[in-house]
């Protein structure tokens, strides 16, 4: 005999964490079986919260040498402790979960801690931690059960010396020298956390530049902040080794001999999705070729009732997606329509500096209409960003070349993350460019770079025009 | 000096620990009069210079040489089968090269507690168990620290350091035995180490200037709600068990394990469990060479 539920959640990250409370709103009995004690998943506990609490550490030191001029200087002291600099990581982790399990909680949502492994397509086994077993079964269920790190094997990551996103932070003392595998994300933010904090930076890719998928002048930013920290980024090279030299060092070899040597190495080499022992092949749910679920455009896997969300289906893998992910595919469940999906995702990167995007880049702008409308706004030529110090950043808006309608808003900088939302409310709202040049904005703002790179288009426009004039007058 | 016939006489006495005697011993403790033993300074000159990066395999080499105890100890470790040399190591340049820096900063630290720590005449076959059972807490808590993605390095220490309080206090209960001319059982003595040794620990921990993760995990491995203490004292918790089922009464099994309260608290699930219990046997090895 076992309980039976409307949805029973695997996983209790933002994507299950959102499928269950959205299913517990339109009143239906829902089940969240988490493999932890609390919730959150691997965002709270190894990735977005524990690197964002060290991030703003070391932000904060770099703006108090900027503020001051290096006036003042804030010297890291020999051999710190990376635990005593995100003292707050707990705290903050304690306060998401006790908000996180008060929220579940008012929903009468029922939690259960275990593995869940699918016996039939639709009844679960949860296994505790202490062996006991439990069966559910459910009209429907929602898979998001994330993903962990891929581990090459070319890679012997140990989690001592060669280290990967869940072992990077148990580190005791910041290492001198961090090689850093990978040039996506999370390679990234961590290379660039590190170097601000005084290590001496590597990142290792085969791409040519990093963060591909981003538009190559806010990644050009990251490069150059990364080598003023004393960072490099070796693009365009394959890996040939990785070792321990069994002394002190790590020695990674390039194919094309070169040797980087460094304390600790960061392997970031991607994720894989974490399907292990869900017992997927009772259920009758597939998986892709690159071992991620399959799912349609409702996030349903082969087996109709059974829905996937997050990382374990693939890119973004973003928390705000995947969050979007299991609201969405609990209202299709329950057949509640929530409209068409407007492509209008915005990421962010907390790299330093901050980099946030939405919409499409120049180049697919051009590739797509054939042209484009560009507008620039440097952060030195806005209010906000002179009295913060933080002239390095920039806001380049994209519009169509003939309606002027914006389709992308791209960032780098101080609070870009935050600052492309603006962007993303005037292309869900069809708005023309010039809505920024007649929009009154708080002074000083980051938000005012919105009229600058609006007013840098208007320009591009009117010469464009000049110079089509001149062409019909001489023709 | 206490001659080994007093000694004798002591031990075979049967009979309690007087409750003045107790007492004592709990305010030295308390009050941190307790004399405790330094850690012999070539091995904390090595331990502290491994952890840095500026220094050279040479550097730690030629530290190693002002104690010829300790070289010795480290070439017979270095050529041992756990470490499989290629060759021979004759040198301790080559040791130091050949296993690294982070090793010869555990083996000189476990060298050095067994040397100047582990010891208490009279006790020297308790103090020997201890010791063994040290060794393999801090390898087994190397283990576990991995399995959860947790300090591998801080753990060694955590569990190496868990039951330095023992000796501290043996020495310090048999000079107070011995300074009052009162006697009292083995059974009794060893059972009042029990008693205080997580405290005493702890105040050594911080005499030699060790982090505060291992004064904490020292001081509360015994606990029975690990859930309301730090990572550090979950792990040395578990790996004391592992320890005792897997050295002490070789009934080491995912089953004999079940129900650890630092189970839950470190969110180890059975299939986890069952490869840090694979690993005994290696631990088995290198805890041999290491005590």
């Amino acid at each position: 005999m076992s309980d039976s539920f409307d949805l029973v959640v695997i996983g209790g990250g933002p994507a299950g964490q959102k499928a269950a409370v959205q299913a517990a709103k339109l009143g239906h009995r829902v089940l969240l079986v988490e493999k932890a004690r609390g919730v959150g998943g691997a965002c709270v506990r190894f990735g977005t919260i524990p690197s964002k609490t060290l991030r703003e550490t070391a932000q904060a030191l770099g703006k108090f040498r900027r503020l001051t001029s290096h006036v003042l200087d804030v010297k890291m002291p020999e051999h710190v402790q990376i635990e005593s600099l995100m003292t707050r990581k707990e705290e903050v982790i304690a306060s998401h979960e006790r908000y996180m399990g008060a929220q579940l909680a008012r929903n009468r949502i029922e939690t259960c801690q275990g593995v869940a492994t699918f016996v039939s397509p639709t009844e679960l086994e949860i296994g505790g931690i202490s062996g006991a077993k439990r069966r559910v079964s459910g009209r429907f269920f929602v898979i998001a059960t994330g993903s962990s790190p891929r581990t090459p094997d070319e890679v012997p990551v140990d989690h001592e010396h060669i280290l990967d996103s869940d072992s990077l932070l148990s580190l005791s003392y910041l290492p001198q020298s961090l090689t850093v595998l990978g040039s996506g994300v999370i390679a990234c933010e961590y290379a660039s956390i590190f170097a601000a904090l005084g290590s001496h930076v590597t990142i290792i890719d085969k791409a040519p530049r990093p963060l591909g998928f981003m538009d190559p002048e806010l990644t050009d930013l990251f490069t150059s902040q990364l080598r003023e920290s004393g960072g490099e980024f070796l693009g365009g090279r394959k890996l040939e080794k990785v070792e321990w030299d069994g002394f002190s060092q790590v020695q990674t070899t390039l194919d094309d001999g070169q040797v980087v040597t460094s304390e600790k190495l960061f392997c970031a080499l991607g994720r894989v999705a974490q399907v292990q022992g869900l017992g997927l092949a009772a259920a009758g749910v597939e998986l892709t070729p690159r071992g991620l679920v399959a799912v349609d455009e409702h996030c349903r896997t082969k087996t109709p009732h059974i829905y996937a969300v997050g990382d374990v289906i693939g890119p973004p893998a973003l928390a705000s997606t995947s969050m979007d992910q299991g609201r969405r595919a609990v209202c299709h469940a329950f057949g509640v329509d929530l409209g068409t999906l407007r492509d209008a995702t915005p990421v962010g990167i907390y790299t330093i500096p901050e980099l946030g995007s939405v919409g499409i880049t120049e180049a697919d702008a051009v590739k797509r209409f054939g042209a484009a409308l560009v507008g620039r706004a440097p952060f030195r030529e806005v209010a906000r960003g002179q009295i913060s110090a933080a002239e390095d950043g920039m806001l380049k808006l994209v519009a169509h070349p003939e309606t002027g309608l914006i389709v992308g808003a791209h960032a780098a900088g101080e609070s870009a993350a935050d600052l492309v939302h603006i962007g993303q409310m005037a292309m869900l709202g069809n708005m023309h460019f010039e809505i920024f040049i007649d929009a009154i904005f708080n002074f000083p703002t980051y938000a005012e770079a919105y009229r600058i790179a609006a007013l840098d288009m208007l320009g591009k426009v009117a010469q464009r025009a000049r110079q089509e004039t001149k062409v019909a007058a001489a023709e | 000096m206490q001659s080994q016939v007093e000694l004798a006489s002591s031990r075979q006495t049967t009979g309690a620990v007087s409750e003045g005697i107790r007492r004592e011993l709990e305010t030295r403790v308390a009050s941190g009069k307790l004399e405790l033993p330094l850690l012999p300074g070539v091995a904390m000159e090595v331990t502290s210079a491994a952890a840095r990066d500026d220094v050279d395999a040479k550097t730690i080499a030629e530290m190693l040489k002002r104690d010829a105890s300790l070289s010795a100890h480290v070439l017979r470790i270095v050529n041992s089968p756990v470490y499989s040399p290629r060759a021979q190591i004759v040198s301790l340049q080559q040791a130091v090269a050949r296993v690294g820096a982070g090793k010869i900063r555990e083996i000189a630290l476990v060298i050095a507690c067994k040397t100047g720590v582990f010891k208490a005449k009279g006790y020297e076959a308790e103090l020997d168990e201890v010791f063994k059972h040290s060794v393999a807490t801090a390898l087994f808590a190397q283990e576990i620290a991995r399995q959860t993605r947790n300090n591998v390095e801080d753990a060694f220490l955590c569990g190496l350091l868990h039951d330095v309080g023992r000796p501290v206090l043996l020495q310090a209960l048999v000079t107070l035995l011995r300074e009052t001319k009162e006697a009292a059982s083995q059974e009794a003595v060893l059972a009042v180490v029990t008693d205080l040794h997580e405290i005493a620990g702890s105040a050594l921990a911080k005499a030699w200037g060790l982090p505060e993760t291992v004064a904490t995990a020292v001081s509360k491995h015994h606990t029975t709600t690990p859930d309301k203490e730090s990572v550090s004292v979950r792990i040395v918790s578990l790996a004391d068990t592992f320890a005792h089922l897997s050295v002490e009464s070789g009934a080491l099994t995912s089953e004999a394990l079940a129900g650890h309260p630092s189970l839950a608290a470190l969110e180890i699930y059975p299939d986890v469990l069952a490869k840090i219990v694979q690993r005994a046997t290696v631990v088995r090895e290198t805890a041999g060479v290491l005590s």
